[in-house]
């Protein structure tokens, strides 16, 4: 828990990095789309392949990537039993007390699972190239027709960027008061519910504590200097280059592809 | 509580769904009894409103898998759904109710949000996130016996929290002796 | 020795892009009932040091012995430690959390085999060595005080344990003139006791007033180990670092640069008032 990098961004220089936030989200979305509705073999070939080559040419580790899928391992296997073995359907291959092993069941069990797989390697894909402002300042330049509909979406991102700023700086806090009780004779040990959450109260109280007192200063400043609302729009111009354009076509592409075979 | 305040309380509400599940995790089993990113989500739906606390509810746990990858990007919508409907819920309810008594403020808005975020939770992940998949029972059996421990140490640990903040005059009073 | 710390390193995040180092190859070793301090610029590795000593942190490479154990050992019972080694963090007043004075500084106690009655002698006993009257303050919460009475709750926190060594970090840090000065009195009564003290300080004020020894760190290393007189007397070396001398000793070397020689080992606040006015007594007497 000590020194926290940026999420799972990684700085680096690739093609995919330096296209516009904004094309990327929207081509991700497309490309989300295009997950759920794939059902057939080819087409999983089609979008695991597209998968494959955006890693690639972001210059993401391939260890990194699938690192995160490791870390999802049981949950895929859960899954993927839960459909194998409780999928109700007719045609039961083997049947025995509430479980119900069925073609269907497996079947399912396997799309469910390479879709969550996909999404991931997608989600990785944008993380890791964008940095969380990045994402942020995009979101607010998607959604800024919301306005119209009442929806303050300048004061929202705002929201998310102080967030994100403020996460390394609570983060170590937590370390320290954690650390300042355990030097005073804290133990976290109990296993009964009752002592538990009154241990708890020991790192929940002060951590609470300091993070509100940190907004409380943070108010007042940006109040003193004039501060009224995030709400003014920052217009930006955006950019169509080869990459982007490049990007587009390819994730409209797959998508239309998924929708007819 | 002006709404630069509300806002930057947000944003900070939001920071500790991020950072509190790292905190607990390095303690044993803490983690799915403690459910602390509910806590950040609950107080602020507490004490800065409705909206704030219904947007604490998405962006928490989506910063939090981004971040941390925790909880993973598949639990992540029935999250969204769940947290989302925590932070409304107690945000209207203490808008609304008011028995002159804190605590009987912060029990009944607490105990109708963490029931009605879980049923609406439970209701999308049936009709849309899992459709098909495992039986109700198994569902409805593992949510609710399983989350019961949380939900209590969450009833039990956040109105200490509010009366902590109060007391250290952090945000206003809610009722003046 | 009570404490030894022999070639401690300590590096975050190893073999990450986020590698930081934090101490390097330092060695120190501590008597019972000495008063260490500890001075250096920001991120010199001081906090880091005083952390391994409480066996918060483990070093990269190194050993720590306290009273002769090697305090990260397989076998070694931290717990047993905390009972040895307080630690008042900076800003301690952000750790309290408890509905009454009273039960914050008992905290600690919670997990010892201690009777009802020795835990309140405790309690009554660290509260009134930081200077509160105990009726008046132990039913109080904690959330409500000052600034200056919860850092001094806190610190009756650590007491409560009756440890045998003490670290502090930044004890002074954000205090008035008259808060410092009540510190320093508390803390030279707890080392008099002969509690072993080891303090982390941008004051050198406070420092020249209490420590007989000082540690100097800069840039993660441990480049000077001294006492107390011989340190503030190289103000060259000092400032090199960005530190600078106390006040008294400050105004020492003005008086000297217009021809008051004063002793050069005084630097305390007292000693050198009197050496002063002794100058310019006998000034006076020679004309």
């Amino acid at each position: 828990m000590n020194r926290m990098p940026l999420g799972m961004y990684m700085p680096f220089e690739s093609v995919i990095h330096s296209i516009d936030a904004r094309v990327k989200l929207v081509c991700f979305l497309a490309l989300i789309v295009s997950v759920i509705i794939t059902d057939t073999l080819v087409g999983y070939i089609v979008i695991l392949s597209t998968a494959f080559v955006f890693i690639v040419l972001s210059r993401i580790p391939f260890k990194i990537a699938l690192s995160c899928l490791y870390r999802l391992r049981f949950f895929l296997i859960i899954i993927f039993v839960m459909n194998a073995l409780f999928f109700t359907s007719e045609n039961i291959l083997v049947s025995w007390w509430i479980f119900n092993i069925s073609k269907e069941g497996i079947l399912q069990g396997v799309h469910v699972v390479l879709r969550v797989v996909l999404v991931m390697l997608f989600s990785t894909c944008l993380t890791a190239t964008t940095s969380p402002v990045e994402l942020t300042k995009a979101l607010e330049s998607l959604f800024r027709p919301l306005r119209y509909v009442k929806i303050p979406v300048g004061q929202i991102c705002m929201i998310i960027s102080i967030a994100i700023q403020f996460i390394p700086v609570i983060s170590q806090e937590a370390l320290l008061i954690k650390q300042a009780q355990t030097a005073r004779g804290a133990r976290f040990e109990s296993r009964r519910l009752i002592e538990k959450a009154k241990e708890s109260l020991a790192l929940v109280i002060p951590i609470f504590l300091s993070a509100i007192r940190r907004a409380d200063e943070l108010a007042l400043a940006m109040e003193a200097r004039g501060y009224r609302s995030a709400n003014t729009p920052e217009k930006r111009s955006l950019k169509l280059s080869l990459r982007e354009y490049a990007g587009f076509v390819v994730s409209a592409a797959v998508c239309a592809l998924q929708i007819m075979i | 509580m002006t709404t630069t305040k509300k806002s930057v309380l947000t944003a900070v509400f939001i920071a500790l769904c991020v950072v509190l599940p790292m905190a607990f995790h390095s303690i044993q089993n803490a983690g799915s009894i403690f459910l602390p990113m509910h806590i950040p989500v609950l107080l602020c739906g507490l004490i800065c409103g409705w909206q704030y606390g219904f947007i604490t509810g998405i962006v928490g746990p989506v910063l939090s898998s981004l971040f941390t990858g925790m909880p993973p990007m598949a639990y992540l919508p029935s999250m969204i759904v769940e947290l989302s409907v925590y932070g409304l819920v107690t945000g209207l309810m203490m808008k609304f109710v008011h028995t002159k008594n804190l605590y009987a403020d912060l029990y009944i808005s607490l105990i109708s949000a963490l029931i009605t975020g879980r049923i609406v939770a439970g209701i999308a992940r049936a009709l849309i996130f899992a459709r098909g998949s495992y039986s109700m029972a198994a569902w409805a059996t593992s949510y609710f016996v399983t989350g019961l421990p949380g939900i209590i140490i969450q009833l039990a640990i956040i109105p200490t929290l509010i009366f902590a903040i109060q007391k250290a005059r952090l945000i206003p009073a809610r009722y003046t002796k | 020795m009570q404490l030894e710390l022999n070639n401690i390193s300590l590096t975050y995040a190893i073999s990450t892009p986020y590698e930081t180092k934090a101490l390097s190859d330092v060695s120190f070793s501590a008597k019972k009932g000495e008063f260490i301090a500890v001075m250096g610029q920001t991120g010199s590795g001081k906090s880091t040091l005083l952390k391994i000593i409480a066996g918060l942190e483990k070093p990269s490479s190194g050993t720590v012995f306290f009273n002769g154990e090697d305090i990260n050992a397989y076998s070694y019972n931290k717990a047993k430690l905390r009972s040895y080694v307080g630690m008042v963090f900076q800003n301690p007043e952000y750790q309290l959390f408890e509905s009454s004075v009273y039960k914050d500084v008992a905290f600690g106690l919670k997990h010892a085999e201690y009777t009802k009655d020795e835990k309140h002698r405790r309690v009554k006993n660290a509260l009134e060595t930081v200077g509160f009257e105990f009726d008046k303050i132990k039913d109080l919460s904690p959330l409500a005080l000052s600034g200056g009475e919860k850092r001094r709750v806190a610190i009756a926190g650590v007491l409560a344990a009756e440890p045998e060594l003490i670290l502090f970090d930044e004890p002074v840090a954000g205090l008035d003139p008259v808060g410092r000065n009540d510190f320093v009195n508390t803390v030279k009564k707890l080392n008099k006791a002969g509690i072993t003290i080891i303090m982390v300080s941008h004051n050198a004020d406070a420092i020249a007033e209490c420590a007989e020894r000082i540690l100097i760190f800069d840039n993660t290393k441990l480049i000077k180990d001294a006492p107390a007189a011989k340190v503030f007397a190289d103000s060259k070396t000092l400032k090199n670092i960005g530190l600078e001398v106390n006040g008294a000793k400050y105004l020492a070397d003005l008086l000297k640069k217009r021809g008051m020689c004063i002793d050069d080992k005084l630097y305390r606040y007292e000693e050198i008032v009197k050496a002063v006015a002794e100058k310019i007594k006998n000034a006076g007497v020679g004309k």
